[in-house]
């Protein structure tokens, strides 16, 4: 579910790059200070893009610096953190651990297992930080759990629960903002969950595993993914131009107008490498209405 | 409601977005409670401030008590429960259609009043086969009420394909389709150079940092 809000790196110039990189370098950093080194290998892209749309609504003091990193051995990285790198560096620990329990559930991978008993420790001080949202994660990973075995096919309320998670994530304070925040991490997290399982979905087909995209394809006879994902971006990035950004606008727009569809573009690609390349119709090719 | 929100931020209605969001950040830059702890007086101009910039991106929202304005306001969300579809469809000319039957006819009298759930539930009590572009028209706007959107869309769409003819099914598929066309449209905007592979992207980046290319994996023992 994750690996979906990136950047795109075909609109960034080499500025640009340094600053999407100080602030993922800045997560990275911090979740190995707070919770491990071992925390650090579930580090996630899409919460650097948490932590510059935070920093953008709140513009809060940043301290920066460098560092030498074993990923990257020739040359000093630069960081930057905040408090938003704090709450984000927990919320990527938790969203991490939630995730290889689910992955030992469904594919029995020990690996995960084994990984998430070693996170349980730093999961328990993040929830008691923050109760709200570890109780947001818990509560809508059980509703998801309980459409996978109905066998739903109602992708509206599989979306939806995912969508309550992360507007639970992008609200963390009671800000003037909030409710925006709330409909961007809404939609956003719609849009991230029917990804996910469009690409998903002929895997899942072939291991017999539940697919609410595959599902509602059967119950409804058609399912048109690229236009249900413009829509979706539609509603998240509505949402997001009401904020008051200034501050790494620009990073934030590529990620929420290109970079979400990096996954769906290599797709693309492979499939027609493949020579299995059939073309998403889109609304405005069918030409029935919405040009 | 303020008089002159645009006053307030030492703009005018002619000043583009994104000049209003540097305009809002250069005052909460001024008045911003964190640098002036317990000062009432930047609390209330933070909160004008606020109430400003609100009111200049929602301007509906201020106008009058549960707005109706559907279809001329872009920020009317199709897919909440307060946007009126009932009468919206009404003043396009839409009403209980001549040879509906009695379930289709309690439907539509239940979406007028808003009672979109319940709407749903009548209308299933139609048997699959028995299901017209009406049906689906009817579902339809129930799902959307009921936030729905990905099934609404499917289902307008599929009610488009039945009775291509209808031109009220035309115009609220295009209401439904308008925000994922604006969408489109803004994506062409800020990306002239065209979107990478997620792949290449991250090579750009550099930001493969862990593990490279596992299969359709991305980074992080756990993503395999």
């Amino acid at each position: 579910m994750f690996g979906y809000v990136v950047a795109n790196a075909a609109q960034l110039s080499p500025e640009q790059v340094a600053r999407y990189r100080q602030v993922y370098c800045g997560l990275c950093r911090t979740i190995g200070e707070r919770h491990g080194a071992l925390a650090r290998l579930s580090l996630t892209y899409d919460l650097s893009f948490l932590v510059l749309l935070l920093d953008a609504l709140d513009e809060p003091e940043l301290k920066t610096g460098t560092l030498r990193c074993p990923a990257h051995p020739l040359r000093r990285q630069s960081w930057r953190s905040s408090r938003w790198t704090d709450y984000a560096a927990d919320m990527n620990v938790a969203l991490a651990y939630h995730k290889c329990l689910d992955d030992w559930r469904d594919e029995q991978k020990l690996s995960c297992l084994t990984y998430a008993r070693r996170l349980r420790g730093a999961y328990r001080t993040i929830r008691q930080r923050w109760p709200e949202q570890c109780r947001g994660m818990e509560e809508q990973l059980e509703r998801l759990s309980a459409l996978e075995r109905a066998n739903s096919a109602d992708l509206d309320a599989a979306s939806a629960a995912f969508g309550a998670l992360m507007a639970r994530l992008l609200t963390a304070e009671e800000s003037f903002f909030a409710p925006q925040l709330r409909a961007l991490g809404e939609a956003l997290g719609r849009f991230i969950y029917v990804m996910d399982a469009v690409l998903d979905e002929e895997a899942d087909r072939k291991r017999g595993r539940w697919n609410p995209v595959a599902r509602f394809r059967e119950r409804q006879g058609d399912f048109r993914a690229r236009e249900t994902l413009e829509l979706l971006m539609g509603e998240a990035t509505l949402a997001f131009e009401q904020l008051p950004l200034e501050q790494d606008l620009d990073l934030l727009r590529n990620i929420l107008y290109s970079g979400v569809w990096c996954q769906w573009v290599e797709r693309q690609r492979r499939q027609s490498r493949k020579g299995k390349n059939k073309p998403e119709r889109s609304g405005t090719e069918q030409g029935e209405g919405g040009e | 409601m303020i008089d002159d929100p645009y006053k307030v931020l030492g703009v005018t209605p002619d000043t583009p977005p994104d000049e209003i969001k540097k305009a809002y950040r250069r005052l909460a830059k001024q008045y911003h409670p964190d640098l002036h702890p317990n000062d009432p007086e930047c609390a209330r101009r933070m909160n004008e401030i606020n109430a400003a910039y609100d009111q200049i991106n929602n301007p509906q929202k201020y106008q009058q008590p549960g707005y109706g304005g559907a279809g001329h306001s872009q920020y009317a969300d199709p897919f909440s429960g307060a946007y009126d579809w009932a009468r919206r469809a009404q003043s396009a000319g839409g009403d209980a259609g001549v040879g509906d039957s009695p379930e289709l006819r309690r439907a539509w009298q239940l979406l007028q009043q808003q009672a979109f759930q319940q709407a749903l539930s009548e209308l299933e009590q139609v048997e699959p086969r028995r299901r017209s572009a009406r049906w689906y028209y009817l579902s339809a706007l129930a799902n959307s009420g009921l936030g729905n959107r990905i099934l609404a869309l499917q289902q307008m769409q599929q009610a488009v394909r039945l009775d291509p003819g209808n031109l009220e099914y035309r115009m609220v598929l295009q209401q439904l389709q308008m925000t994922g066309g604006f969408y489109q449209q803004q994506s062409a905007n800020y990306c002239v150079s065209g979107t990478m592979g997620w792949c290449a992207s991250m090579f750009v980046l550099n930001l493969l940092c862990n593990s490279c290319c596992f299969p359709g994996g991305y980074g992080g023992m756990y993503y395999c």
